[in-house]
C-alpha cells in the first residue's frame, strides 16, 4: 500500500535527546511535505508545548496532542476538537488518587495552563517537556482548579518511577475498582450469577466503564485523561478530517503512549532507542532519535513511492 | 474470533462507529483477533462500514442470508427465498393479517411497498418502491421484511410466527418491522460457515448482540455478551453484560482481550 501520510512522535522521536529538532531531520520533514505528504505529530504533548516544535520541524497540517485529547490545525496554532474532562470527573479522580497514594503530587493540564502543587517540580529538577515555563503556575488548592475541568490530571511521586505509580493508579481508575463503581457495599451487591467460559476467562465483572486513562512515557509523572482516549483515536479523527485511510499512514514512535496508533496503522515503526514491546511490534526499526531515525524513515517513504 | 452485530451494539445510537471503536477493532486484527459482523444488514449496506472500521475478514449479513469476504466486498454464499415460497408466504400473512407492508432485500437493491417506511431512510443501498412487493419477489428475495404501521417489529413477529409455522424463520432487530427468511437460517447457521472457512471452533467465538435477532448466535458461541442497551430476553441469556453501544461496549471488549493477547 502506498504510504500517504507519516505520524510522528515528538519525545523520543522527532526531538533528539536534548529536546531539539535535528537540521537532517526538518530537512527531511521539508521534502516529504514538499512532495504533498503530510507529517503529522501525535504526541502526549498539550498544545502550548507542540506549537513551536511542530513550526521548528514544518510538521503540518494538522496534529494529535495530549495522547488524543486535542486534534490542532498547526498552520493556524488552533485546537479544532477538545476532549476534556469535566469539573466533577476531574475533581473525583483527584480525590481517589490523593486518598489512596500518600504523597502524591498533583497538576492539572488545561491545555493552555499547567497548575501544580507545591513541590512538583522541586525534586524533578527538570522543566517541564518542552522546557517552557510559559503557562505554568504553582498553586495550592490544586482541587479546586480540577474541579474546573481539564483536559488531564498529571501525577507524581518522589519514591515512585512513572510506571510504578501508573500501576499503582491505574486500577484505582478502572471499572472494576471499588473506587470507581461506587461505594464497596455496592460492588459486593454486584449480580454473580455470570457463569461459563467468560467467567472461566476472567471476564466476569459487568463493566460500567473506567474513569480514566493511565498513561507513562519516559517523564517522571504520567497523565490521567478522559478514558478511552489514545494516540490511536486521535490519529483516526485526524485521518478523517485529511481523508487518508489508516492503511497508508506510516507511525514512528518510541514510548508505551505509541503502542495504540502503531497497532491501528497500515506502517507501524519504531525507533532504535524505543522500549522493548513498540520495537516488538514494529514493522521497522530506524536510527535513534539523535540520529535522525525519522529523517531515515521519511526517506525510505519518499524513495519507494 | 469475536462476532458482533452493528445496529445497536456496535455502532453508537446515531448510527456511527466511533474512533475508539474503529481503534480497537484494528488493534484486535492486529494481534490476530477475527472481528466479525454479524448484521441484519444486506452486504451492500455493510461494504464502506466495514472498509472504515477494519472489520473482517468475513461477515454474516441478512441474519445469516448472506456469508461476505469483508477485504474483498464480495458475496460467498446466499440462502434464497425462491420466489414462489416468498409470494406464498405474503399471501398467506396478508389473509391472516390484512394490512402488512412488505419490502425485500435482493443483493443489489431494497424494494419496497407505499408506507413501509414512515420516512424513506438515508441507506447505502438503493431504495424501490413497489405497488405490491409480489411484483419483486419472481427472482427470490435473501431477506422478506414485513412491517404493520403502529406495531413494533417483536409483537408483529409473535404475530407472524404462527402464520408462516415452519415454512420461514422469523425474527427482529430493533427496527419496527419483522424478518422472513429461509427456514434455518439464523445468524448461528452462517457463522458455522465462517468457522469453518476460518478454522476457528465455536467456543473460541465471543458473540455480543442486542436484539432477538441475535439470540440464536449468543446461545451458539462459546461466550455470550450482551451491550447495557440490550432487551430484557438478551441480557438474560449473556455471561457478561458489556457498556452500552453509546459508551463503546464492544471495544472495551476489544481492548481487554488486545491487551491480553498481545
Amino acid at each position: 500500500v502506498n504510504i500517504r501520510m507519516i505520524a510522528v512522535d515528538m519525545d523520543g522521536t522527532l526531538l533528539d535527546s536534548t529536546d531539539q529538532v535535528r537540521p537532517a531531520t526538518a530537512a527531511a520533514v521539508k521534502r516529504a511535505r514538499q512532495a504533498g505528504l503530510p507529517v503529522v505529530p501525535v504526541t502526549g504533548r498539550p498544545e502550548r508545548l507542540i506549537w513551536d516544535p511542530a513550526a521548528a520541524a514544518g510538521l503540518g497540517p494538522l496534529g494529535v496532542g495530549a495522547n488524543g485529547a486535542v486534534l490542532v490545525d498547526l498552520n493556524t496554532r488552533q485546537v479544532l476538537r477538545r476532549h476534556s474532562f469535566s469539573g466533577e470527573e476531574a475533581a473525583r479522580i483527584f480525590d481517589i488518587v490523593k486518598a489512596a497514594v500518600p504523597g502524591v503530587l498533583i497538576a492539572v493540564d488545561e491545555g493552555d495552563r499547567f497548575s501544580h502543587e507545591p513541590g512538583l517540580f522541586d525534586q524533578l529538577q527538570q522543566a517541564e517537556r518542552g522546557g517552557s515555563k510559559r503557562g505554568r503556575a504553582e498553586v495550592e488548592d490544586i482541587r479546586a482548579v480540577a474541579a474546573g475541568g481539564c483536559l488531564k490530571l498529571v501525577a507524581r511521586h518522589p519514591d515512585y518511577s512513572s510506571l510504578e505509580l501508573a500501576a499503582v493508579v491505574a486500577p484505582l481508575l478502572q471499572d472494576d475498582s471499588p473506587y470507581a463503581s461506587g461505594s464497596e457495599d455496592e460492588s459486593q451487591d454486584e449480580p454473580t450469577a455470570s457463569t461459563g467460559e467468560a467467567q472461566a476467562a476472567g471476564m466476569d465483572h459487568d463493566a460500567p466503564g473506567d474513569l480514566a486513562e493511565v498513561t507513562a512515557s519516559d517523564i517522571a509523572w504520567i497523565d490521567i485523561g478522559p478514558p478511552g482516549l489514545s494516540k490511536a483515536t486521535g490519529l483516526i479523527e485526524l485521518c478523517e478530517r485529511l481523508d487518508v485511510h489508516l492503511d497508508e499512514v506510516a507511525a514512528v514512535g518510541d514510548h508505551f503512549n505509541d503502542l495504540p496508533m502503531l497497532r491501528i496503522v497500515g506502517l507501524p515503526v519504531a525507533m532504535a532507542n524505543a522500549i522493548p514491546d513498540v520495537l516488538a511490534i514494529a514493522d521497522r526499526v530506524m536510527p535513534s532519535n539523535d540520529e535522525d531515525g525519522v529523517a531515515a524513515l521519511i526517506e525510505e517513504i519518499l524513495s519507494g513511492r | 474470533m469475536v462476532v458482533t452485530d452493528l445496529d445497536g451494539t456496535l455502532l453508537s445510537d446515531d448510527g456511527v462507529v466511533s474512533a475508539r471503536t474503529v481503534a480497537a477493532i484494528r488493534s484486535a486484527r492486529r494481534v490476530g483477533i477475527h472481528v466479525v459482523p454479524a448484521t441484519g444488514r444486506p452486504p451492500k449496506a455493510v461494504w464502506d462500514l466495514a472498509a472504515a472500521s477494519g472489520l473482517g475478514p468475513l461477515g454474516v449479513c441478512s441474519n445469516g442470508a448472506a456469508l461476505v469476504d469483508l477485504d474483498g466486498s464480495t458475496v460467498l454464499e446466499t440462502d434464497l427465498l425462491p420466489g414462489d415460497e416468498a409470494i406464498a408466504a405474503v399471501t398467506a400473512i396478508r389473509a391472516a393479517l390484512g394490512d402488512v407492508r412488505f419490502a425485500t432485500d435482493d443483493l443489489d437493491c431494497f424494494a419496497h411497498e407505499p408506507g413501509f417506511f414512515e420516512a424513506l431512510p438515508d441507506w447505502d443501498e438503493k431504495l424501490e418502491c413497489v405497488a405490491d412487493i409480489c411484483e419483486a419477489l419472481g427472482g427470490g428475495t435473501i431477506q422478506l421484511h414485513g412491517r404493520w404501521p403502529g406495531l413494533s417489529g417483536p409483537d408483529l413477529m409473535v404475530k407472524l410466527a404462527p402464520i408462516v409455522g415452519d415454512r420461514l424463520t422469523v425474527t427482529t432487530s430493533g427496527a419496527d418491522w419483522a424478518n422472513l427468511a429461509p427456514p434455518l437460517v439464523s445468524k448461528a447457521s452462517r457463522l458455522d460457515a465462517v468457522c469453518a472457512r476460518l478454522d476457528i471452533d465455536p467456543a473460541e467465538v465471543v458473540a455480543v448482540g442486542d436484539h432477538h435477532n441475535d439470540l440464536s448466535m449468543l446461545a451458539w458461541a462459546g461466550t455470550a455478551m450482551a451491550v447495557a442497551n440490550a432487551i430484557p430476553d438478551v441480557l438474560a441469556v449473556v455471561d457478561r453484560t458489556l457498556p452500552s453501544n453509546d459508551a463503546h461496549g464492544v471495544a472495551s471488549l476489544l481492548e481487554e482481550l488486545v491487551e491480553r493477547y498481545s
